[in-house]
């Protein structure tokens, strides 16, 4: 089974989990598989942990034990040997996961950006004359979208085993900063002069033919 | 008995001894295991271990049906698990007879 078929299975046993759990301990589930996200492991290795996971909570719902039952009470140690026991990669390799990650917003971005300027070219001219102008504020909003995204992500999914004050204050100050540098940056590139002037003009399918590639490139690192 | 760092290398040749005894999944490991003594101990404690074992190829897995729900995996040794377990079989005497030497000299 290759590893988009696990997760659509385990979406599934998740599905069937919610209506046998109380919600305190679904939640709790939950949580386990949102710090599974922050790892450094590999979708594909994500997946195996997840419906080894899944399956093993099943099997002690369906013998009526607890969560605690099954799996104890602490959430973060287990968490933490299991991601040590999969083989998490640290340096060179677990960059290079967070970095199939960046690849993979910058694909969505680029397809994002180009899409209104293939539309508005089809309507409006002819193909060759297709037309996207890159301006300074445009690469920053991108820029600032791409590294407030990653970023809220990875707090949400490291802390998810953290409980108490301090981290929801951590998470809070993340995405709150986040969401204002994107809305500064958007302002900022609407309003600043130097900040208009176009920089590259290009066909809007070059953009969206880089985006394209880069999901291609995310999706297929996912496999590793 | 709480699973101390010490515990957990033992554990893990008690783990191997039962999956070479007979192909078997997680729980029914962890029964034997509380069945000899490890009380304090749940699938979570044994789950990750199973993943480093299989992950260094001294196990391997098979997935089956388990016939109440999902798919279960059942665990038997690799000839490096038969290797490994004969290794930790001679540490573990040794350890024993060294640690018991201690401990006689010591009353």
């Amino acid at each position: 089974m290759n590893w988009r078929e696990m997760q659509k299975t385990n979406n599934r046993l998740d599905k069937e989990l919610k209506e046998i759990m109380p919600c305190d301990e679904f939640e709790r589930l939950g949580n386990l598989q949102v710090y599974l996200r922050g790892s450094q492991l590999s979708i594909s290795d994500q997946e195996m942990v997840r419906n080894d996971l899944l399956n093993m909570v099943y099997e002690g719902k369906k013998r009526l034990e607890t969560l605690n039952d099954i799996i104890g009470t602490d959430d973060k140690k287990l968490m933490d040997d299991i991601i040590l026991s999969a083989g998490e990669k640290k340096g060179v390799f677990g960059n290079k996961q967070a970095l199939s990650g960046a690849v993979g917003g910058f694909g969505y971005l680029m397809l994002i950006w180009a899409l209104p300027d293939i539309v508005k070219g089809a309507m409006s001219t002819s193909f060759p004359n297709w037309r996207s102008d890159v301006t300074f504020g445009n690469v920053l909003i991108f820029i600032v979208i791409l590294i407030g995204s990653v970023g809220i992500v990875n707090t949400i999914s490291r802390g998810a085993l953290d409980q108490g004050k301090d981290e929801d204050r951590k998470q809070k100050i993340v995405v709150v900063g986040s969401l204002a540098a994107i809305i500064a940056a958007m302002v900022l590139s609407y309003t600043v002069p130097a900040l208009k002037s176009v920089i590259l003009q290009c066909h809007p399918l070059v953009l969206g033919t880089l985006g394209v590639c880069a999901v291609i490139i995310y999706k297929t690192c996912g496999d590793k | 008995m709480e699973v101390t760092q010490m515990l957990k290398g033992v554990l893990e040749g008690c783990v191997l001894q039962i999956i070479a005894s007979n192909e078997t999944y997680g729980y029914e490991i962890l029964q034997e295991l509380k069945k000899s003594g490890f009380q304090d101990i749940t699938e979570g404690t044994i789950y990750p271990m199973l993943l480093r074992l299989e992950k260094k190829d001294i196990i391997a897995a098979d997935v089956r049906s388990s016939g109440i729900g999902p798919q279960r995996k059942y665990y038997r040794l690799t000839q490096t698990g038969k290797a490994y377990l004969e290794a930790f079989r001679d540490t573990w005497s040794q350890m024993k007879e060294i640690v018991d030497k201690v401990l006689e000299g010591s009353k």
